[in-house]
């Protein structure tokens, strides 16, 4: 007896040194993997001098003069006007214009629009570069370039075919019942889907939204290469701007990144719910 | 009149669905079959940035083929793509059978493991950059430490291309760590007791119960990142430039150097449909085996 109650107590303490194990392991393995963004936002702290001279991880001299640095002589407030204003029209527009869709890929199961369906999932391979090129020609000659105009049309049209397809799959899992009974009270299929078929999926939405504003937020290469004029410019481009310059303000660029980092990061906090849930579904139904 | 009255229904149910689609059906035609198809016309041409080109039939094809920069970018793309996949999906795995145990703060820990994810590229490059720029950064002072030499990772051409395949793989495991253990949540629990009491070692339960539950989902999630491997820009653009020595230039990146500071529109096109007919291949048939898999 006492034989067996001294086995199970043996068990279960190898057990719980197992998942001490585990957890010390992962502990390691997370500060890591996140150890250059910690560095990063440590290093933007630091004084340029301190940060060029010494590799210390926390700062001597806690300092947040690199921010109120870049604030005032790099004009960032135009930078971060220009990536919000980008980020939130593009996504506006992208998140309406796939609702729409994804509500009629869901409903009808018609021959030319599943062909539309499958020509968006298609869509989401594309090299960008192919469709860069002719689009630089093409916004040269109509005279577009260095406007904010058409990198909103072309975030939007990044949005635009795996939001549909995440759409798509959210009004799929919801039954139809619901707005065909408010169809017979009356209400116009318009009307039941703003009133019925919207308030039902709103973590879909939810999903959508932050998939589209981390995807425009983060955008480099678009804005990059039709965004020339320095005040046009958004806060990735202004990050990578530091790099080519001869004589690169580290800490400054460290601060910089941080303040482009901090609004996803936010989201993240809040909302990662939905954009896990969002990136697994939408990818993997079809 | 009973057919006009008809005829007029019909008509009537499509407009909501052909109202709906066109916004997006708008963006995608302008943004990208608009391109596509001059991208297409492009690359028969010998056009420059501006100004319009004269057809010259395959040329740009058999110049692109013949050319030297282009078999050195295939042979990155593919060590690149390959190391990226394997590497991501490894390290996501383990990463997700190790959040799949019972410890304690796993949202904790899933959520630090998911934050390379979501930074910017130009961020992480930031961050990256500064860890290797010189022989006294954090990443050397650790290898002189241990009493190895320093190495220069931005100018020497090999482990340039061991950098940004261990950016790729730092960027993207998180997503394949995060989807397979939603998979892996779902896995019934009995089944493992079951396996267990059979007396089922670990490896066992692992290959026998735990991983035929995970192919759909680790397909998927191969097919992604095949095609992110393939098509990165950003991450190569901004943490090498494609260099030192064209060691690392993809062939994206050939393409844009060839478009945007050769002047050359026609050969970069031929390239980007190349690129094109090897992503799409590559999708049609795993698509298929996937759905053969499925069934």
């Amino acid at each position: 007896m006492s034989g067996g109650v001294h086995v199970i107590h043996t068990k279960t303490r190898a057990k719980k040194i197992r998942r001490i194990a585990v957890f010390v392991l992962l502990l390691g393995f997370v500060f890591v993997l996140d150890f250059p963004i910690i560095f990063m936002v440590l290093n933007s702290l630091k004084p340029n001098d301190e940060l060029l001279k010494t590799l210390t991880f926390l700062p001597d001299n806690w300092t947040f003069e690199n921010y109120i640095a870049v604030f005032q002589k790099n004009n960032l407030m135009v930078y971060i006007k220009n990536s919000f204003f980008l980020t939130a029209s593009s996504c506006l527009i992208a998140i309406s214009a796939s609702a729409l869709a994804g509500y009629v890929l869901s409903r009808y199961r018609h021959g030319a629009i599943q062909t539309y369906g499958s020509l968006l999932l298609m869509l989401q391979i594309f090299p960008m570069i192919l469709v860069l090129i002719p689009l630089f020609v093409f916004f040269t000659k109509l005279g577009m370039l260095d406007k904010h105009i058409s990198v909103i049309l072309l975030y939007t049209a990044i949005c635009v075919p795996y939001s549909t397809c995440m759409f798509r799959a959210y009004f799929d899992s919801i039954g139809k019942s619901l707005e065909e009974a408010a169809w017979i009270d009356g209400c116009t299929k318009f009307q039941a889907f703003v009133r019925i078929v919207i308030p039902l999926t709103w973590p879909g939405f939810i999903a959508v939204t932050i998939y589209c504003i981390i995807l425009c937020w983060n955008e480099f290469m678009m804005a990059n290469l039709f965004l020339r004029k320095s005040e046009l410019r958004t806060l990735p481009v202004v990050i990578r701007s530091f790099i080519s310059s001869d004589s690169t303000n580290w800490a400054q660029m460290m601060a910089t990144a941080t303040i482009a980092f901090i609004p996803v990061f936010i989201l993240f906090i809040f909302f990662q719910k939905y954009m896990i849930a969002g990136y697994t579904d939408g990818g993997t139904k079809e | 009149m009973e057919r006009i009255g008809g005829k007029r229904i019909v008509n009537r149910k499509w407009v909501l669905p052909l109202v709906f689609i066109l916004p997006s059906l708008l963006f995608v035609l302008l943004v990208n079959i608009y391109p596509l198809l001059s991208g297409i016309a492009y690359s028969f041409t010998n056009k420059k940035l501006l100004g319009s080109g004269t057809f010259i039939g395959l040329k740009n094809y058999t110049d692109v083929f013949a050319s030297e920069d282009f078999k050195k970018s295939i042979g990155f793309t593919l060590t690149f793509s390959i190391s990226g996949v394997l590497g991501s999906f490894v390290f996501g795995l383990l990463a997700a059978l190790l959040l799949n145990t019972n410890i304690p703060a796993r949202s904790f820990f899933r959520s630090a493991m998911l934050l390379p994810w979501i930074v910017p590229s130009v961020v992480s490059v930031t961050c990256w950059r500064w860890m290797v720029l010189k022989d006294t950064s954090i990443i050397n002072a650790i290898i002189t430490a241990f009493g190895g030499d320093p190495i220069y990772f931005l100018s020497d051409q090999k482990w340039a291309v061991v950098l940004v395949c261990a950016l790729k793989i730092w960027k993207n495991f998180p997503f394949v760590a995060v989807s397979i253990l939603a998979a892996l949540q779902g896995v019934n629990r009995n089944l493992f007791e079951a396996a267990r009491l059979d007396g089922a070692n670990s490896w066992q339960v692992f290959w026998n119960i735990t991983w035929p539950h995970l192919i759909p989902v680790a397909t998927t999630t191969t097919i992604l990142l095949c095609i992110w491997c393939f098509n990165d820009f950003e991450n190569l653009f901004l943490l090498t430039q494609g260099g030192p020595m064209n060691a690392t230039t993809n062939i994206v990146i050939l393409a844009y150097n060839y478009a945007f500071t050769k002047n050359s529109v026609g050969k970069a096109s031929a390239m980007a449909i190349l690129q094109l007919i090897v992503v799409l291949t590559f999708s049609l048939i795993s698509m298929r085996n996937q759905k053969q898999v499925e069934e």
